[in-house]
Formats: C-alpha cells, structure tokens, sequence
C-alpha cells in the first residue's frame, strides 16, 4: 500500500519526536500499526495471550531502537520484521528481548496493503490455524501480508527454497481442508 | 506482484491463494496493550545483555548434544573453513551489516546462516542445500507424531539461531556466542540429516 505523502509526513513526524523522546508521538505509532502487528502475531502464534506480548515487546523493542530505523524500508514493514522475530523467539523460556532487524540495502518502501475485509472468511482462518508451524508462516507473510518469497524467508530465517517448499505444502493442505 | 509469480507456477491453487489474500491484515487486540507498553518503555535495558547470555549458556547445552551426533565430515569440513579463515572460536565473515535480509531483484547470494552473522563457507552451504531438498516432501512422508518432534525440533533451533545472533547484536565479540553459534547450525544439519534418515527408511506410498 503507498501512504499519502500527507500521512508519510505525519509518519515521519511520529518517528523523529519519538526518537527525542516523545511518548506521545510514539502512541500514536502504536495506534496507527497496533491491529497489523497485532494481527500478524496472532497468525503466527495462533494464542491470544501470546499474540499480545509479542506485540508489546515489538513496540518496546521499536522505542528502544527507533534510531536504528532509517527510513529506507516502510515503518509498518519495518515492525513487522521485529513482529516475527518476537513471535518466532516465543515458546522459549527466558527468550531474549527482540532486536530489530538491520535495514534492507535495496530502499524498498513496499508497505503491505493494510485494507480491512469487513467478511473475513473464518473458514480460512481456522484452516489456516491448523496448518503445520512452518507452512503456517509462510502463508501469513506471503499470502495475507504480501511479502515476497525473498522477503518471507529472510523474516522467517529460512531458504528461499525452503519458503517456496512451505507454500507448495500449505496450499496443498489448505486446499483439502477447505473441500473436506 | 507475487501473486503473479502464482499464476505461473501453480493456477490452479489460485483460488486457495485469492481467499488467503482477502483476509484482513489488520486485526485489533482484544484490550488496549499501550498502558502495559508505556509502562516498559523505560525499563534498563542492562537487562537484554544479561537475558542473551543467559539463553546462551542454557543453548550451550543443547548445542552441544546436537555436535555430538554430527557427522564426521561435516564437523571436519566446517571446523577446517573456520580454522583456516579466522582465529580461533570465531566464524569467517562476522559482519553487521544487514546481509542476511534479501534484497530484491538483487543476486541472491545466500548465506546458509539463519542470521546476520556467520558465514559457513561452501561446505555447509552444499550440505545445508542437499538437505532441504524435498524437505518438506521428506516431513510429509513420516508418521504424524515423528513429523510434529520433527518440526518442532526445527524450529527450536531456528529460534535458538535467531536469539543468539540477537545476543551477537548486542555483544558482537563474544566467543562463547560465536561458538554457540556454530554448533547450533551442526545442531540444524544433524537435524536435516536425520530427517533423511528416518524418511529415507521409510517406504513411499507408490513402493510396494
């Protein structure tokens, strides 16, 4: 999704008041990406509970390393990488506080589009719900969030080939299970 | 622009793939989570340090069990790469640049680490590479039970992978966690190995 420069601005504006310190510019970080963090830790963790600490140390880790974030990859994509690196770090006791993800070389700005289905099929959901671990992430990042297969991979620290693998696998599963 | 990567490869899947992709990305929490938030803004971040170490010397454990059912070959072929290329319990190549996320469009050099900080050199490259080939068809191929330690197994290393080069973010020169770092990447090949293995032992559905 390409942001309207007057929201980019905006954006922007929240990012570098919050590097100086401002909690409330950082709020309004959180209100704006909160349900698509959110949402995509829920997906990759399927546990309420779980989903939603993964997304406050994803906002903690944001405000602590907001000066890493230069900019060259979207804001939105940018928390999702710390996103999945929190989630992917859960179920282990005593995991590490997230780091984020260094920046991307390539300056891509590509933002997952962010509309809303107001008929979500469940389902889908639950089908996908039930997918095994791996194939599950897959095809949240690269079938619901629209990341690349590239892109996918390097979040998930796993091949290109690997990715691909998982998405073969989870179409195929998803498929039977949705005409069972 | 994936998406027609799709079309190409698969359309009949198309329809599974146009249902993924009208679910909502966007799903908002059940309570308000930023109370909780502002409250941890501020806290010592002395504790991260102490919280990566800790999970490496609890991964030192399992790392270590994992060497040990290494192959010989590859223990001799990767320790002989990190011999030969950087002094002694440090990994070739140690780097903070972002080399680990992929660029698009770019050539895809690959490293066959999992993180941003060690580069295995062409021995685990190849032995990592011939190993995930039909991985995931291996995976289906083992009773539901084994396939499920499988994965699980899998990912708990994955996850080990990606909170030591967390750790290693936070104390780039640290031995211990470099060296944690290689074993738990033996630990994935012996892994990957053993999928082989147990697969490879047992009769595909079109054998008689």
């Amino acid at each position: 999704m390409t942001l309207q420069p007057r929201a980019i601005d905006t954006e922007q504006q929240w990012v570098e008041r919050a590097r100086d310190g401002d909690r409330a510019a950082f709020e309004q970080i959180y209100r704006a990406y909160s349900g698509k963090v959110y949402g995509l830790c829920l997906r990759l963790t399927r546990e309420v509970s779980v989903a939603e600490d993964c997304t406050q140390e994803t906002f903690i880790s944001a405000w602590r390393n907001l000066n890493r974030f230069e900019g060259r990859s979207a804001l939105g994509t940018w928390l999702h990488r710390i996103a999945v690196n929190a989630a992917l770090a859960r179920g282990r006791k005593g995991h590490l506080e997230v780091v984020p993800p260094p920046q991307d070389d390539a300056g891509e700005e590509r933002e997952p589009a962010m509309q809303m289905d107001a008929t979500p099929p469940l389902d889908v959901e639950a089908a996908i719900e039930s997918l095994p671990e791996g194939a599950r992430h897959v095809l949240v990042l690269y079938g619901i969030y629209g990341y690349t297969h590239e892109e996918a991979a390097g979040m998930l620290g796993i091949a290109v080939g690997t990715c691909k693998a998982q998405l073969h696998r989870a179409r195929r599963l998803l498929r039977e299970r949705l005409s069972a | 622009m994936h998406m027609k990567d799709e079309l190409h490869n698969g359309g009949e899947h198309d329809e599974v793939m146009t249902m993924v992709g009208k679910l909502p990305r966007s799903i908002e929490p059940q309570r308000d989570l930023w109370p909780d938030i502002a409250s941890r803004l501020d806290a010592p971040q002395i504790a991260r340090r102490r919280a990566g170490l800790q999970i490496g010397w609890t991964f030192a454990l399992a790392a270590g069990l994992g060497c040990m059912a290494l192959g010989a070959l590859l223990t001799v072929g990767l320790m002989k790469r990190v011999g030969t290329s950087t002094a002694p319990g440090t990994l070739t190549a140690q780097t903070t640049t972002p080399a680990a996320v992929p660029v698009v469009g770019a050539p895809q050099v690959r490293q066959a680490s999992l993180g941003g900080y060690a580069m295995l050199g062409p021995e685990y490259e190849q032995a990592r590479a011939t190993l995930m080939i039909g991985l995931a068809e291996r995976l289906d191929r083992l009773p539901p039970l084994e396939r499920q330690k499988v994965e699980r197994n899998l990912n708990e290393v994955r996850r080990a992978l990606g909170e030591i080069n967390a750790a290693l973010q936070l104390a780039p020169n640290d031995t211990l966690l470099r060296e944690l770092l290689l074993n738990t990447y033996h630990s994935e090949l012996t892994l990957l190995a053993n999928v082989s293995q147990i697969a490879d032992s047992i009769p595909s559905r079109t054998q008689s």
